[in-house]
């Protein structure tokens, strides 16, 4: 039985198996859709013509007798900044529905549906993914589906919230400082931020080209690992990514974290954010028999260098568009990129080369340990439109800080999951950062698997 | 930071050489986040580095 709490594999199972259609498995996600999104508005398109031929084909293709991928069926969405074929990539903005629509689809979104992935559309996400918030001043902001008056968190809001929600099992996002850890945390997912440069980012709209990464949401472990086997291998159209073969872990998420040396992040990570944070990664620590600590150098300095990067790279992307449109601009994300064109050139070299020394100290660590757990945000989800909130007696802004704890981790590109915290008793989710060294995300889904298997990690759909 | 910024004249300054209209409605946005901008590149720029550490951005052509 496939309904709107199905997993992406259990899905891809039942259509293999033929159990169920790939056409019923997407009548179920539409169904959905048309239920939910209404109130919580997680999609700017919904693209069923096309997802009822490609449902269509590979139910014939099954009838034929032919192979089916490993994600026959499953059907996704994508954030609002992957190409997608038809289509104008908003990237959030405005401004973006001036372009022509996409030629042809982003290469993660070709890769999954050449894996059996049947696409259902494009989701709402900040402005040029320069947020935190999932709010949109264009397009409305993504709710929280465990509270609609809640934050989905951003950048890519729209993706936590049509996965909490069950609209799809499986999105993709993108995250530059914390885009996908920090909606996996508010709104209770499984989200893979991978290496930076693992996955092409060919056929997306850029924010900042040294950060960005773009990876799955999910509410298993399995998911992440299936649509992420399916998404790696090099991609000559993206200057940045890596030129590795594929690494597949799918097969190896079950084998078990025996002689890992896990320890928790203490100092910046444990200093600050609300009590409930740091009791989920206590709780996660427990369950994994571990009490060793770790301190990550300088971990507040590598926050402010990706934050100088961010602003500077950023603006640098959009001047010409500061410059002839600023009105057009949601004023919060223009008001930053304004001041981050304007900064001297020499505070991002001195930001780059203190990433290069942050890099080298926090590869020493790795030599020590094998996964670092730390909180993925300092608090649940904030009430929407909340501008400030108080972190240990400091008053300080939702928008920028809700990336406290992700931004030094993406600022040197190390592989994450963010795994959902399963004992939280009616109260809003909270995710865990498990942070595994450069190119090892095999490594953070066997720690997150086990997490879920135990039943300390837990996504639902709601 | 010992030394006061005057972010008005930073902003008046660095606007006009890169050809920038800074609408008057936004210039007191513009004006906080070029402070807390410059508060929290302290923390990168007061951080001695030795000669050595290259830029973190790699070229290969």
């Amino acid at each position: 039985m496939i309904d709107f709490q199905s997993r992406a594999f259990e899905i891809a199972t039942a259509v293999r198996d033929g159990k169920i259609s790939a056409t019923e498995a997407l009548r179920v996600s539409l169904a959905r859709i048309e239920a939910a999104n209404p109130a919580l508005n997680a999609f700017t398109a919904v693209t069923s013509e096309r997802a009822r031929a490609r449902a269509s084909a590979i139910d014939q293709a099954r009838d034929e007798g032919k192979p089916l991928g490993p994600l026959a069926g499953v059907p996704f969405a994508v954030k609002n900044l992957f190409d997608v074929a038809g289509l104008a990539t908003l990237a959030g903005s405005k401004i973006n529905r001036d372009h022509a629509p996409a030629k042809a689809d982003a290469a993660l979104v070709q890769r999954l549906e050449a894996a059996g992935a049947v696409l259902v559309g494009a989701l709402n996400m900040g402005e040029y993914a320069y947020d935190f918030t999932g709010e949109n001043v264009h397009y409305g902001p993504s709710r929280n589906p465990h509270d609609p008056t809640c934050m989905s968190g951003g950048s890519s809001g729209g993706s936590g919230t049509a996965v909490a929600s069950g609209m799809v099992p499986l999105a993709l996002g993108s995250d530059t400082n914390g885009s996908i850890r920090v909606p996996s945390s508010l709104c209770g997912l499984f989200g893979l931020k991978p290496t930076f440069g693992r996955l092409s980012r060919h056929g997306s709209f850029p924010f900042v080209a040294d950060l960005d990464h773009l990876g799955p949401m999910a509410r298993s472990v399995a998911d992440l690992a299936l649509s992420y086997d399916a998404m790696q291998g090099p991609d000559e159209n993206d200057a940045w990514c890596a030129q590795k073969l594929s690494e597949p872990v799918t097969a190896k998420i079950d084998t078990g974290i025996d002689g890992l040396r896990i320890a928790v992040a203490d100092g910046y990570f444990a200093d600050q954010g609300d009590p409930e944070v740091h009791e989920a990664v206590a709780a996660f620590a427990r369950a994994l028999h571990t009490d060793r600590r770790v301190t990550i150098p300088e971990a507040g300095r590598g926050r402010a260098a990706a934050y100088v990067i961010t602003t500077v790279e950023g603006a640098n992307l959009h001047r010409e568009r500061l410059k002839t449109r600023a009105n057009d601009f949601d004023p919060a994300v223009r008001d930053r990129f304004l001041a981050g064109l304007m900064l001297p050139s020499d505070w991002l070299v001195q930001a780059h080369r203190f990433r290069r020394w942050y890099q080298a100290r926090v590869a020493e660590l790795f030599r020590e340990v094998d996964i670092i757990l730390a909180p993925a945000t300092p608090r649940a989800a904030p009430k929407l439109g909340q501008v400030m909130m108080t972190l240990n007696g400091v008053e300080m802004p939702v928008r920028a800080n809700l990336g406290l704890f992700t931004q030094p981790i993406s600022a040197i590109g190390l592989p994450v999951v963010a795994a959902p915290y399963a004992d939280r008793a009616g109260k809003l989710p909270i995710g865990v950062q498990i942070i595994a060294a450069p190119w090892k995300e095999e490594l953070a889904l066997r720690v997150a698997r086990r997490l879920e298997s135990i039943g300390i990690a837990a996504s639902k759909a709601v | 930071m010992s030394q006061e910024f005057d972010a008005e004249a930073f902003l008046d300054a660095t606007a006009a050489a890169m050809a920038l209209t800074i609408d008057p409605a936004w210039r007191p946005a513009v004006l906080d986040n070029l402070i807390r901008s410059r508060q929290i590149a302290q923390a990168v720029l007061n951080f001695p580095l030795p000669d050595e550490v290259e830029p973190a951005s790699v070229f290969k052509p």
